[in-house]
């Protein structure tokens, strides 16, 4: 047991939780960790703004499994990390943030750089400190592996002042070995809710991102076939269950798909697993599945009746609740139920039914692209196995419905806190952690322009990240709704002053290529998708198109918006 | 109606910081507060009384336990808790009220704390019923200024049987 600078115990704390990854940006404070880089296994990125890093950070995560690592300075550098933060606290998302803080001697001083940053992230965290004692430091570390892993994942924030990186002490004083989840089972009556659950004659299976933090695809997969249920998800679970399955409606709530939301809304019993009832998902909340008795599954206790009150509340994390849940109805059906399976056929009908007359559409146009047309192109060339990564507006909407998730960890998108700018740093993150996959960062122009200066990360071979801008020159879905709901008064949407993407990709030396014709969208993105190394497609869409179909806010979530040929419609 | 809980934290940086955010980020409004450690120095009790609906009550016991610094979180009910508040009144001794304003607090049994010149301050401590009626009869007195603590609350058994909240990390 040798002794260390509070910098090199850093490094060693996180190599030895199996960090090799680290995006950040360096500035004095943080000098001494910076210092000590180049000794360690661990690779770093630079980035061009700390919320970019985050967002990598985060993008990294959700598309590993593992914690995403970010470093920032002190004052501006660690300010800058917040929306990252928020960010991955709404999505639930597994992030360390260390930050560098200045000398103790000059805390609370003013001093250059300074800024209370535990104070500003204590709500944009699952848990921020300061170490002020180096002989703390190691301690404080693995806690933070602990608590970002604990139950519901989060992310936490470490700040550390520079004279704490500076000092020495002896390391390690704790066990080296690596942190991992411990998934476990809580309270909540199984059997009732199996029997609820089987009993149904028009459940319904309501999953979340929950799932795929908890690693339970399989399970819930397991469960819904067994059982024949249909099953939605919310935006953040796509791919937690097959998109491709029969079995899946699609994705539910403002944008969802009319047999999801009808299914919801005429449905009995509702197995709601790692959801929480989101605004965008249950629109008024009062109309949300009105005749249902719920079983929810969640494992943060704090969610159990925060929005819609549970008839069977199951505080566990996901995979042993589903399994019990499982067991539970393997053993309640073999007793002999015959009336479900004739009960589960009508409702099978009602659904197929509902299928039928509302199906998922968009006019195609001679002339002009559709932006869902260039999603279903990516979805073909890809043959669905790409990694896709949005930003926020119509286009991840689209992304969500047209592209067909079947696995989990392939749609990376921030859901709660709808961050513009999530995008490319978060494919950037992705691709770090995936080598050798595609990964395709669907992006928005007036998303794109907010965290666009990462990309200079993308002259970097290992990050052969393409980039798809749906350039409609608005904010499109600030723009759908002054359309709809503000008698088309289109006030501060209007993006034609931004820049001419593919040049300023050549000017950080990233292949690109603009198309703007319906017939030229398969070749472009065959050759973006063939380039080697980084690419940008511009693709100018049409501006016109909305996202359908679409819950008004505050609307029953039964009460959609359709698309039909060019009119509109609503529906009841 | 009035609500105490009764946590037990860490004694810490930032612990108060991250208990009182958590109250304003829900929109409750911190009727008192009193925070001191316990025999454990490592451990403080906060007592926070609230006045909430009881379903938000609950809700908070939840998220309050999921605070990483959080040992445990008991809502007070009267058969489990003890409950005490302290107040200091201060009264201006030339005030035509003075002579019936002592003649009534000693009724209370409240002690004179402090007396000087034309100022007199008595101390009174007791339950929710009879901080009440103290303070009533002080304000019938047009007395200068009151001071309460909120109510401080124990547990009345043996051994606190308290839920488990956050203390996984705790060293």
């Amino acid at each position: 047991m040798g002794e260390l600078t509070g910098a090199e115990i850093v490094l060693k704390v996180l190599e030895s939780q199996g960090i090799n990854t680290v995006f950040g940006h360096p500035g004095g404070a943080i000098l001494p960790l910076y210092d000590c880089l180049p000794g360690s296994s661990i690779k770093h990125y630079l980035v061009r703004h700390e919320q970019g890093a985050v967002h990598m950070a985060e993008g990294y995560a959700r598309s590993t499994g593992k914690i995403g690592v970010a470093f920032a300075t002190s004052g501006p550098g660690a300010t800058n990390t917040v929306t990252g933060l928020v960010d991955a606290k709404m999505d639930s998302i597994p992030v360390l943030v260390v930050s560098a803080q200045v000398p103790m001697s000059l805390i609370g001083k003013d001093g250059f750089q300074e800024a209370d940053t535990v104070g500003i992230t204590l709500p944009a965290t699952k848990h921020s400190d300061m170490v002020r004692d180096i002989n703390d430091l190691e301690k404080t570390l693995l806690d933070a592996f602990r608590i970002i892993l604990d139950r519901r994942p989060g992310p936490v924030l470490i700040d550390i002042p520079k004279d704490v990186l500076m000092a020495k002490t002896k390391y390690p004083r704790y066990s080296q070995n690596v942190i991992k989840r411990n998934p476990r089972f809580e309270s909540g009556d199984v059997q009732d809710a199996a029997r609820a659950l089987c009993e149904a004659k028009r459940p319904v299976v309501y999953f979340g991102g929950g799932i795929i933090n908890a690693d339970a695809s399989e399970q819930l997969t397991r469960l819904i076939r067994e059982l024949n249920l249909p099953a939605t998800s919310t935006l953040m679970g796509l791919g937690a269950f097959a998109g491709t399955d029969p079995l899946f409606l699609g994705m539910l709530g403002m944008h969802g798909l009319y047999p999801a939301n009808m299914a919801i809304y005429e449905s009995d019993c509702i197995l709601a697993v790692g959801v929480r009832f989101d605004d965008r998902v249950t629109g008024k909340l009062s109309a949300f599945a009105p005749r249902a008795q719920i079983i929810h599954i969640d494992v943060d206790a704090a969610e159990i009746d925060k929005n819609k009150k549970a008839a069977f509340p199951i505080v566990s994390d996901a995979a042993p609740a589903l399994d019990l849940l499982y067991e539970e109805s393997v053993k309640y059906l073999k007793e002999g139920h015959a009336g479900r399976e004739k009960s589960m056929e009508n409702w099978w009908g009602v659904i197929r039914e509902w299928q039928k007359s509302r199906p998922l559409k968009y006019n195609l146009k001679k002339d002009v692209i559709k932006p869902q047309q260039v999603i279903e192109q990516l979805y073909r060339q890809t043959k669905g196995d790409a990694i896709i990564v949005t930003d926020v507006g119509q286009h991840q909407m689209w992304a969500a419905q047209y592209y067909l998730y079947d696995k989990p960890r392939n749609w990376i998108t921030s859901g709660g806190l709808g961050t513009m700018g999530y995008g490319m740093p978060a494919a950037i993150g992705a691709q770090l952690g995936n080598p050798g996959r595609t990964v395709v960062a669907v992006v928005g122009d007036g998303a794109f322009q907010m965290t666009m200066q990462e990309m200079a990360l993308l002259m970097n071979k290992t990050v052969p990240v393409k980039l798809v801008i749906f350039n409609n020159h608005f904010l499109g879905m600030v723009r759908q709704w002054q359309d709809l709901f503000y008698e088309k008064r289109f006030t501060a949407t209007d993006l034609t002053s931004s820049p001419d993407f593919v040049m300023l990709a050549q000017a950080y030396g990233i292949d690109a290529l603009r198309v703007d014709k319906p017939d030229k969208l398969e070749d472009s993105v065959r050759k973006m998708l063939e380039s080697e190394g980084a690419f940008l497609l511009d693709i100018i869409v049409d501006h016109e198109e909305h996202v359908y179909p679409m819950v008004p806010a505050g609307a029953a979530s039964h009460d959609m918006i359709v698309q039909k040929e060019t009119d509109l419609l609503y529906m009841d | 109606m009035s609500t105490t809980f009764s946590t037990l934290v860490e004694n810490k940086f930032w612990v108060l910081a991250r208990i009182s955010r958590l109250f304003s980020r829900h929109m409750f409004n911190i009727q008192s507060l009193s925070v001191a450690p316990t025999i454990n120095p490592d451990i403080s009790c906060m007592t926070i009384d609230v006045d909430e609906e009881p379903d938000r009550l609950r809700r908070m016991q939840v998220e309050l336990s999921k605070i990483v610094n959080v040992l445990s979180v008991d809502i007070c009910d009267k058969n489990n808790y003890v409950e005490t508040e302290m107040v200091l009144v201060k009264i201006n001794t030339s005030s035509p009220h003075f002579s019936n304003f002592l003649k009534e607090v000693q009724r209370f049994n409240a002690r004179v704390v402090y007396r000087q010149a034309d100022i007199e301050i008595v101390e009174f401590s007791g339950d929710r019923e009879s901080i009440k009626a103290f303070l009533d009869t002080s304000l019938a007195h047009e007395v200068e200024s009151v001071i309460r603590t909120g109510p401080v609350a124990m547990c009345k058994k043996t051994q606190d049987n308290r839920r488990a909240g956050g203390n996984l990390y705790m060293g």
